[in-house]
């Protein structure tokens, strides 16, 4: 963070924020927004520019197959995962605020990977509509940007 | 042998709105009044806010609660790990009584998108891997594995509701059971190194991260893993139980792991008697009010009390606590 990015607003101390604070103690109120980096380091970075081949990228570390990637400081290969998948669990459509695009929240297991990722689920689903099991495929954007939203995925057979 | 730590005093403030300064003032008085102690007396001060939210307040707050010119341990990821830190302070002789001072501006979540306080930017956030939106996933899981059912969620989230006497907040059954009631709060807590009073006897943790493998979406496995850590079982011998969990469905998948061989009943006051998660959750510093609850349970004749803190949407900081009557 640079100090220069940083909008840093100041209040005036009014009665109604003493009020509020339940003493007569003097009071200011400030709103910082401050801008973050963040870097998705060295295997998060080939996970990610692997989607805009339209490619899902496991990492095979320590006798399981990982995804995302995370960095254990062992020895450890890329292999590509999917189509298919195994639902485990899904944010039900009639539960939350609907999305714009049709999708819910989900857990899914690709095939070639022993572990969970979150994704997307397209179209989205309601309680019930769909039991954790459930095969899955793979779909990828028309145009890949190197993020999650590059990819979802579909029920098969549905 | 290891020194004994008591629960000397507590005192809480909870409430839509509250001003957060003036609860935490209001709360350490009450806590160091109820310890018979003066601020002098205290060696040390260990504070618990949410580090996403009130993270730019640690240091003021600290203050208020009383740090200056003694040791300090900030913990942001839960009240339960906070009282951690103090007993270890004590148990290693570093202290003989120590402050724990918690807060957290709850209303903030629920009045912004939680994606835009989302720390990661790859796998979660793009994705709208929010709180609410995790704690549904892993309720849908509970409920379609059998692990629950829609029924007893429905019971538990309306007499939770009722005992925090939140009865009239949204009838909707479903979010009496699967949304956060956020509150603001603050809580304070001393423990002695002393023979007298209630005892911390036992504290098993457990962690994980944030992106779960599927078993991980049952909070009754968060407990399982941190109960495992407790120098000495105490599954058979609680006469009070109490649980906070950000939702009323992480409670009560979470007390599954310890109610296996006594189903929960609506009229069973021995858990969650204060109301849970439902009376008032401000956050990660949340358990430390229900460790003072059970206290305070036990305070009243009854032997031994479990305080369960499930900080975090999917579990990524979970506390058990026992604590002992010594009266």
């Amino acid at each position: 963070m640079t100090t220069d990015a940083a909008q840093i607003r100041t209040e005036v101390p009014s009665a109604m924020a003493r009020a509020a604070s339940g003493t007569d103690a003097d009071t200011r109120e400030i709103d910082v927004r401050a801008p973050f980096r963040h870097s998705a380091g060295r295997l998060g970075s080939v996970f990610l520019q692997a989607l805009r081949a339209r490619r899902l990228l496991g990492l095979k570390i320590g006798g399981r197959v990982i995804v995302p990637p995370r960095e254990l400081g062992e020895r450890s290969e890329w292999v590509e995962l999917g189509p298919g998948a195994r639902l485990e669990a899904f944010a039900p459509a009639d539960w939350l605020a609907a999305d714009s695009d049709n999708s819910c929240l989900a857990l899914v297991t690709v095939d070639g990977a022993d572990t969970a990722l979150l994704t997307r689920l397209r179209p989205a689903v309601v309680a019930g509509a769909l039991a954790p099991g459930a095969r899955l495929s793979l779909r990828f954007a028309e145009e890949p940007r190197a993020s999650m939203t590059d990819f979802w995925f579909e029920p098969v057979g549905v | 042998m290891a020194t004994p730590v008591v629960i000397a005093g507590s005192a809480e403030h909870v409430g839509r709105n509250v001003a957060i300064d003036a609860a935490v003032t209001q709360c350490v008085r009450s806590a160091l009044s109820a310890a018979g102690l003066s601020l002098g007396e205290i060696d040390a001060v260990v504070t618990t806010g949410s580090d996403i939210l009130d993270g730019g307040m640690v240091g003021t707050r600290s203050g208020i609660a009383g740090v200056y010119g003694r040791e300090l341990i900030a913990v942001p990821s839960s009240g339960g790990h906070a009282c951690a830190a103090a007993v270890s302070l004590i148990k290693s002789g570093q202290a003989r009584n120590v402050l724990v001072a918690g807060w957290g501006e709850g209303t903030k979540f629920s009045a912004i998108d939680g994606r835009s306080v989302q720390a990661d930017p790859f796998y979660a956030r793009p994705i709208g891997a929010d709180a609410v939106a995790m704690t549904a996933l892993q309720a849908q899981r509970l409920l379609a594995h059998g692990a629950v059912t829609r029924e007893t969620l429905d019971g538990y989230g309306a007499t939770m509701r009722r005992r925090a006497g939140r009865a009239s907040d949204e009838s909707d059954g479903m979010r009496q059971w699967l949304r956060p009631l956020w509150a603001d709060g603050a809580c304070a807590i001393v423990l002695r190194a002393s023979e007298r009073g209630v005892r911390v006897a036992d504290i098993g943790m457990s962690f994980r991260g944030y992106c779960p493998e599927p078993g991980d979406l049952d909070p009754a496995a968060w407990v399982s893993a941190a109960m495992a850590n407790l120098k000495h079982p105490a599954h058979d011998r609680l006469s009070v139980i109490e649980a906070c969990g950000p939702a009323a469905v992480t409670e009560f998948a979470a007390l599954r792991e310890i109610l296996t061989c006594s189903r929960w009943r609506s009229d069973d006051d021995r858990v969650n008697a204060s109301g849970g998660g439902a009376a008032a959750f401000f956050g990660p510093a949340t358990g430390l009010r229900h460790i003072a609850r059970a206290a305070q349970a036990l305070s009243g004749g009854r032997n031994t009390a479990l305080a369960i803190d499930l900080a975090g949407p999917i579990g990524q900081a979970t506390s058990v606590i026992v604590l002992e009557g010594t009266n």
